[in-house]
Parts: C-alpha cells; sequence; structure tokens
C-alpha cells in the first residue's frame, strides 16, 4: 500500500497523523491553515503585521496542545477558526485598552468594517460546511493554497480540463448556500444583498 | 521607482518602467503582465456572459484569482532578478548560478498560471457569449505567450544546472501552451 503524502490527504487523516508525530504532517497543518488564520485575523478583525503573528503562533500552539482532545479531527478548519477569532478579539480588546478617547470615532468606523468583513467571512465558512467535501476540498485548493489546475487535477485524480469547471460548479453551489442567508456574496465577489 | 507597485501603474507609467532604463522590471515582469492581460480579458467576456451560461460567476472569481496572482508575480520577479544581479556583481559563478536557479522559481510559477488562464479562456470562448469569443481568443493567446516566454527564461537561468526538474517542468508547460494555442486557432474558424 502507498502511503500518500501529506499534501495529499484530507483534515482528519492530516489530524490523525500529526497526533502520531508526524513531522511531515505538523508542517503540513501548519501550512494549509497558515493563510486562513492570517485571513482572519488581518482581514477579517484588521490586526497590524505583529498582532497577527502573536495570534498565528498562539493558535498553533494551541492546536498542537489540543490535538489529543479534538472530538472530530475532520473538523480542524472550523476549530481553528473558532480560535483564530476568539485570540483576534483578545488582541483588539488589549490594543483597545491602550487607545486614547481621540480615537473613538475611526475606531468605531474601523470596526464596523472589520466586523462587516468577519461576518462574511463567518457565512462563507458556514456555507462552505454545508458543501460536499469534494467542493470543500476544489475550493480551499484553487483560492486558499493558490494550486494549479494541474496540482489540483492530479490531487483529485480528475482531468486537468475539468477543474475550473468544478471549481465554478462549487462556487454555484456556495453562492446559493449563502443566498439562503441573504448575505453573501455571489461568486463575482458582488454582495446579493 | 519602487518595483513592488507595477500593479499600482498606469498603462503609461508600466511602459515608461520597462522601458526607460535598465535594472526596472524584465521579461519576468513582462510575461506576468501578459497574463495578467489574458485573464483580465476573461473576467469581462464571463462577466458579460452570464445569462446564458451557468458557470459565468465561477469563472470571473478564478479569473479574477489569477490575474492577482499574475500581477503579484510581476513584482516578485522582478525582485528576484535583482537578487541574480546582485550576485553577479558581488560573487562567482557559483554564487550568480545559485541566485539564478533561484530566480527560475518565479518564472516557473507564471508559466503554471499562463496555461490555468489559457484554459479558462479556451472554456469562456466555448461556453461564454459568442460575441465575446474573439476576446477570449486574443486572451488565450496572451496567456500562452505570457507561458512560453517564461519557461524560456526558466531554461535560460536553469542553463548551468541541467539536472534541475523544473527544466523538464518548463517544457511540459511549453508544450501545454502550444497546444492551447492550437486549440485556440480552431476556435477561430
Amino acid at each position: 500500500m502507498t502511503v500518500r503524502e501529506p499534501r495529499d490527504i484530507g483534515d482528519a487523516e492530516l489530524v490523525a497523523r500529526c497526533r502520531r508525530g508526524e513531522p511531515a504532517a505538523w508542517a503540513e497543518l501548519v501550512d494549509r491553515f497558515e493563510r486562513y488564520v492570517y485571513a482572519i485575523a488581518v482581514r477579517g478583525y484588521r490586526l497590524s503585521a505583529e498582532q497577527a503573528e502573536e495570534v498565528f503562533q498562539e493558535v498553533f500552539a494551541r492546536v498542537y496542545e489540543h490535538l489529543g482532545t479534538l472530538r472530530d479531527d475532520g473538523a480542524i478548519r472550523p476549530f481553528i477558526g473558532a480560535l483564530t477569532r476568539r485570540l483576534a478579539v483578545d488582541q483588539l480588546r488589549a490594543g483597545a485598552r491602550l487607545k486614547r478617547l481621540g480615537d473613538e470615532y475611526s475606531t468605531e468606523h474601523d470596526s464596523a468594517e472589520a466586523f462587516e468583513a468577519v461576518e462574511r467571512a463567518l457565512d462563507v465558512q458556514e456555507a462552505l460546511a454545508g458543501l460536499t467535501g469534494e467542493c470543500r476540498e476544489v475550493l480551499d485548493r484553487f483560492f486558499v493554497r493558490d494550486e494549479s489546475y494541474a496540482t489540483i487535477a492530479r490531487a483529485l485524480e480528475i482531468a486537468p480540463g475539468t477543474v475550473a469547471s468544478r471549481i465554478s460548479r462549487c462556487l454555484s453551489k456556495l453562492a446559493k448556500e449563502l443566498e439562503g442567508r441573504n448575505l453573501g456574496p455571489g461568486p463575482s465577489g458582488e454582495r446579493t444583498r | 521607482m519602487m518595483k513592488a507597485a507595477l500593479e499600482a501603474l498606469s498603462v503609461g507609467e508600466l511602459l515608461d518602467a520597462f522601458g526607460r532604463q535598465p535594472g526596472g522590471p524584465g521579461g519576468g515582469s513582462a510575461a506576468a503582465v501578459v497574463v495578467a492581460l489574458g485573464a483580465a480579458l476573461v473576467e469581462m467576456a464571463a462577466r458579460a456572459s452570464g445569462e446564458h451560461w451557468d458557470q459565468a460567476g465561477g469563472t470571473v472569481a478564478q479569473a479574477v484569482a489569477l490575474r492577482d496572482r499574475a500581477l503579484a508575480l510581476a513584482s516578485r520577479d522582478a525582485e528576484a532578478y535583482d537578487a541574480a544581479v546582485a550576485a553577479l556583481s558581488g560573487g562567482g559563478d557559483e554564487l550568480l548560478g545559485d541566485a539564478l536557479a533561484r530566480a527560475a522559481a518565479v518564472p516557473l510559477q507564471i508559466a503554471h498560471l499562463g496555461v490555468d488562464v489559457a484554459q479558462v479562456a479556451q472554456l469562456t470562448a466555448e461556453h461564454g457569449g459568442a460575441d465575446l469569443a474573439a476576446d477570449c481568443i486574443v486572451a488565450g493567446r496572451l496567456a500562452c505567450a505570457g507561458t512560453r516566454g517564461a519557461a524560456a527564461l526558466v531554461r535560460i537561468n536553469l542553463g548551468t544546472t541541467a539536472a534541475d526538474p523544473r527544466l523538464e517542468q518548463a517544457a511540459e508547460l511549453d508544450a501545454r501552451a502550444a497546444a492551447f494555442e492550437r486549440a485556440l486557432g480552431e476556435l477561430e474558424g
């Protein structure tokens, strides 16, 4: 039996391998979710680079600590997402304590934008959970990991010429999930509300 | 001028950045910009095809992602090439060889992106609005040109390291771009 490379396996198996202490699996887990964590911290909560780095370090330290107590290995993404949001809020609170009253307006303004972005990110995350694993994976590989069609085709064992169509179909499903919530962006990134 | 801000320049400023003096952005960045142009044309054609193509929205999203990646690589290629030039002035042939080998990584990514843009261009030419097929064919041909130019850079930069597997990848991407060019030629009718 061939042992698959960590980059070619699903989240649940990856977590299981991390728990068994495979260094390559842990490296892949960090690589797989690094951009996700930074996206929430920087785009969602508008944290500075330094704050985002602190969140990043703390998130993966805690993930490592909790590897043995996760209830669902396949749900590592929502676990990391929730953890990142909690730690990002902690960072904002810590930063807010240092702000002067004169910053109140801009803080309020920035917060509104930040929370709108977070709201959208959470909607997308919830909507993704409503898709098949196949759809989640192809969207993750293309939009989060920036993989080429050829790489995706090899990993999913499908014809390279069908990858773009599959992504489009999955985005349509994602858009329908989001429309069901009456909040989200269409596949082109335009808000439907 | 900061090369990292290539994506913020007007067309005129961009051409000035390429043309005015050596040491500015070079062939790799130009290949990336051409790929980005192709992606932008696909984006436009897909946006205008929404009424009669159910995958138009998804294609727009992919084209936007590919365009952004290509533009980011345009700046990164200039930085990688600068590092190679610095090695040329500061070290021996071995150091230069290493720097050029590292500089080949970015053109290889550009070549990959070009093939992907050609793929969505062909898809949009086949399924999008008939009046937009010509734009998609131009988009695909631009993307193929970007891939083939970037693949040439990979070959040139890795000239002294014949065993590097990236040479084979570059040749494969070049061949795929040539295949897309033939397919796009057939769509021209």
